[in-house]
């Protein structure tokens, strides 16, 4: 019997892939786009669980602001997430929001360390349909929370992607993206497909290997969901 | 009955990843005894993510071995640094790349690499390494990891030969004596091999032993090297890298009669 059956592996567990949902819940979104957006989150869930390696890789956190900030499902395998329904009311607390979400992916990625967890650059993917309540341009708050996404997206702790809903404001959304990539307008009603992308894109992420520069389809093409706004 | 060191041999196997993808094995590795107390080895993993990889690093191990064997040949031993020769190696890699672009009309970054080579000696040995995978002797009954890779946050980071600034994430090391075993991989190898701890990769213990163990009871290189292969196959190996997967493995002098009191 050779001595080969005897190895034991270092590290028997996959390299985790945090994916962050960021989600508006405010009154606005009542209606039509709150049953997109929750029919698009379960097809999203069912889609990275078609994925045999997704499936295993990939952490899914999801946090809503709306009537108050609420973190809905703190990062897990995908699995253990329940199907969601959403419901809109409130306000747009985003500043509370984007500020909750990055420490959430900041403990996550201590927990990783901790437990020697290989993992890929967490995605931070927000939605929303208008502007932040909580804050506005030049106050402190905003101040500190822009400083920290564009921080964050040049020392790579994350990757933050905005996409803004009809009536979003989306001169703010510019505003608090990081320059290398700006905010994407959801063409009506393409949640669906916004959903499918991301799942995609999720997927091509946790299947890359060492080295991978991983390519996204571009959203903005004639079949893509989004768009970008050049005003 | 036992071949007698120093020794080398080694195995790629293409990954899951690939094999569905149908991609080609992008890792490549050559090695070569230059004489009974000198050989060399280099190994390399050609990043997936562009479309000519798998011919960067098999030029680069080409080149890289080339190098080492034309210094060592024709150079007298009194004329020649040893810890010199895996940095000449990898320019040597770097420059094949560097004249295949020019010559084919291909961009360079197209054939992106990582590198990893390796010279031992009787009382010696010495590494350079761009990119990930590692080098893990056993040294005196213990595991060093002589090379590994730079610490990256993230899973899917690395610096290859082909990027501009590659000699500044290059790195080299050096071990005097009592080598008894080495083994040069791939990172696809690196999940099952290495440990990650808070100070960085530690060698594993339980995988490197039995591995070994392995290495000095083959009696044929070529069943070894077959053996080697479907270890790296195997599910326990692959379950967690879907990668293409390359380990070499020498069997060294060091492993003596009067180093066996420290086994």
């Amino acid at each position: 019997m050779s001595s080969l059956n005897e190895v034991e592996i270092a590290n028997p567990q996959h390299p985790h892939c945090a994916t962050l949902l960021l989600l508006d819940t405010s009154g606005s979104m009542e209606g039509d786009k709150i049953r997109q957006l929750n029919e698009g989150l379960n097809f999203f869930k069912e889609d990275i669980l078609q994925d045999d390696l997704a499936r295993k890789r990939v952490d899914l956190a999801i946090i809503t602001f709306g009537e108050g900030v609420n973190v809905v499902q703190n990062f897990s395998s995908v699995e253990d997430v329940p199907d969601m329904q959403l419901t809109a009311e409130g306000l747009t607390p985003m500043g509370y929001a984007l500020s909750t979400a990055m420490d959430l992916i900041e403990q996550r990625k201590n927990e990783y360390k901790i437990k020697g967890v290989d993992y890929y650059r967490p995605w931070l993917f927000m939605i929303t349909d208008g502007e932040p309540t909580d804050m506005k341009p030049g106050d402190p708050k905003w101040n500190s929370v822009v400083s920290r996404i564009h921080e964050g997206e040049s020392s790579k702790k994350f990757l933050f992607f905005t996409v803004g809903v009809e009536p979003a404001n989306m001169q703010i959304l510019k505003e608090l993206s990081p320059q290398e990539r700006q905010p994407l307008k959801l063409k009506k009603d393409r949640f669906r497909e916004m959903f499918s992308w991301l799942s995609k894109s999720t997927r091509r992420t946790s299947a890359s290997k060492v080295g991978d520069i991983v390519p996204l389809d571009n959203p903005t093409g004639p079949e893509g969901w989004g768009e970008i706004e050049t005003a | 009955m036992s071949i007698a060191p120093p020794y080398i041999f080694g195995a790629s196997v293409t990954g899951s990843l690939h094999i569905q993808g149908g991609l080609p094995c992008q890792d490549a590795y050559l090695y070569e005894l230059v004489s009974d107390d000198l050989g060399v080895i280099a190994v390399a993993d050609g990043l997936g993510s562009v479309p000519l990889s798998d011919l960067g690093s098999r030029l680069s191990v080409e080149a890289a071995v080339d190098a080492a064997k034309s210094l060592l040949l024709h150079t007298s031993r009194d004329g020649i640094d040893l810890s010199e020769i895996p940095m000449k190696m990898m320019q040597a890699a770097r420059e094949s790349l560097d004249e295949t672009a020019l010559r084919e009309g291909f961009q360079l970054n197209d054939m992106a690499t990582t590198l990893i080579a390796v010279l031992f000696g009787k009382d010696c040995i010495y590494t350079a390494q761009i990119g990930d995978g590692a080098v893990v002797a056993r040294v005196d009954g213990s595991l060093m990891l002589l090379s590994g890779p730079l610490n990256s946050e993230y899973a899917n980071e690395v610096t290859p030969i082909t990027c501009s600034s590659w000699q500044a994430d290059l790195s080299s090391a050096e071990a005097r004596s009592g080598a008894e075993f080495l083994a040069v991989f791939t990172d696809g190898c690196q999940r099952a091999s290495l440990l990650k701890t808070s100070e960085g990769y530690e060698p594993f213990e339980k995988f490197f032993q039995p591995v070994f163990s392995f290495a000095a009871e083959i009696d044929d290189i070529e069943k070894g090297e077959q053996e080697l292969k479907e270890f790296l196959a195997s599910d326990k190996i692959s379950e967690y890298s879907e990668d293409d997967k390359t380990l070499v493995l020498a069997v060294l002098h060091g492993q003596s009669d009067e180093r066996t009191d420290s086994l």
